[in-house]
């Protein structure tokens, strides 16, 4: 209390008001988060699709892992084919997905569809492959989570609101560098929770849904 | 002025300036320690201070008292930020911007904020150790190990699952056990 009397706080609290203003007359009316509304959308359709289809029971509620079994080589050798895994849709509630961090989303041109791949590049970076090895922001990344391939593309600029994957089998995977694009945020169904398996998950055992990288 | 609690000064604050501004004065020194945690020098201490109260403001909507309380909601808004090395960046630029011309620190002040560093300082392997996990992991465990949070605080901070915490922050205490040999990490391994 007594240091706020004086010093640099004292100056930024005038800023902090001001902003705060400007958010009263904006928006009186704004809803809530609405990233994280987007996101649940995307989720509820996915697990639409899925009851559906009928492999799954009731999802439960809204914080449980939603479970998927692996059927794409597109992530090994991190994810193995067949492997089950927890993705926890309340990751990215608060918080940005990161580089490095394994996200489940959706891919609007196929529906039902659930897509796993690691985040390479956030908004603003700068990603680009050469011959093989990534480079975000010009340093060189060291990935002993994937295999290489020797392509070369980009640079790629990652889009405000979206971020850029890839798949750590990087000769097998369709992601960020090619016709997938990169993901918007509100397509994120949650973080791929690795190292998760049903022990460690109080969760019943994983529903045989059949989800798979385009 | 009759005490209101934490929580809600911090809702009232949405709409009532005098609301923030008390709520400000309560907890600014809160965050000041927090920064000091993570930065070397008094002007990177001024600079994150700043992001993270811009931070606070741009989120103040979503504070919701029946999710946790006022203070962990903070400091989780400074461990998310901290955790995007974009988003912290593009915080303090503006931070930086707005402060301009009266961004010189006093003497007294800059006295004042080393004493806060040296107060706070963490050993510096302890982190490096920090900064070799991945950022999921290492909000929580800073949350949990620096900033003295419980596991619950801190998952409500960061608006993830109890469970979910828990396993990153097992999985952070492996790893910084591998790296530093810090015996009070051994203490608190949640089941």
């Amino acid at each position: 209390m007594k240091s706020a009397q004086s010093g640099f706080e004292e100056r930024l609290l005038p800023i902090l008001v001001e902003d705060l203003r400007e958010r009263q007359s904006s928006s009186t009316a704004r809803p809530r988060s609405q990233g994280h509304r987007g996101r649940w959308t995307a989720a509820l359709a996915a697990a639409a699709v899925v009851v559906v289809v009928g492999l799954v029971t009731s999802s439960g509620p809204e914080d449980a892992p939603l479970t998927f079994v692996v059927t794409s080589g597109a992530m090994t050798p991190t994810l193995a084919v067949g492997q089950h895994v927890a993705v926890d849709p309340s990751a990215y509630r608060s918080a940005a997905p990161a580089r490095g961090d394994i996200i489940a989303f959706t891919i609007p041109a196929y529906p039902g569809l659930v897509a796993m791949k690691r985040v390479v590049g956030v908004a603003g970076d700068t990603v680009e492959e050469r011959s093989g090895n990534v480079f975000v922001n010009g340093r060189a990344l060291d990935e002993p989570y994937a295999s290489l391939d020797t392509y070369s593309g980009g640079p790629w600029v990652v889009m405000p609101g979206s971020v850029f994957v890839m798949g750590d089998n990087r000769p097998d995977s369709n992601d960020s560098r090619y016709s997938m694009g990169q993901i918007p945020i509100t397509d994120i169904l949650g973080e791929v929770l690795l190292g998760v398996t049903p022990e460690d998950a109080p969760q019943p055992p994983p529903p045989p849904v059949v989800t798979q990288s385009p | 002025v009759s005490q209101r609690d934490d929580e809600q000064l911090l809702v009232d604050a949405r709409r009532d300036t005098d609301a923030f501004e008390a709520f400000y004065r309560r907890h600014v020194a809160t965050v000041i320690r927090f920064a000091a945690r993570r930065s070397t020098s008094p002007d990177e201490v001024v600079d994150l201070v700043a992001a993270v109260w811009l931070e606070v403001v741009a989120s103040i909507d979503r504070f919701d008292p029946k999710r946790g309380k006022a203070v962990p909601w903070i400091l989780g808004i400074g461990a998310n930020l901290c955790a995007s090395d974009a988003r912290r960046r593009a915080r303090e630029r503006e931070a930086a911007n707005r402060l301009t011309g009266q961004r010189v620190l006093e003497e007294d002040e800059y006295a004042r904020l080393e004493r806060e560093l040296d107060a706070a300082a963490v050993a510096p392997q302890i982190l490096e150790a920090f900064e070799q996990l991945p950022p999921s992991e290492r909000a929580i465990a800073e949350l949990t190990l620096v900033d003295g949070l419980s596991p619950t605080e801190a998952s409500a901070a960061l608006g993830i699952r109890p469970s979910a915490a828990r396993m990153r922050l097992a999985r952070a205490k492996r790893k910084l056990h591998a790296t530093i040999d810090w015996p009070e990490l051994t203490q608190e391994v949640s089941p």
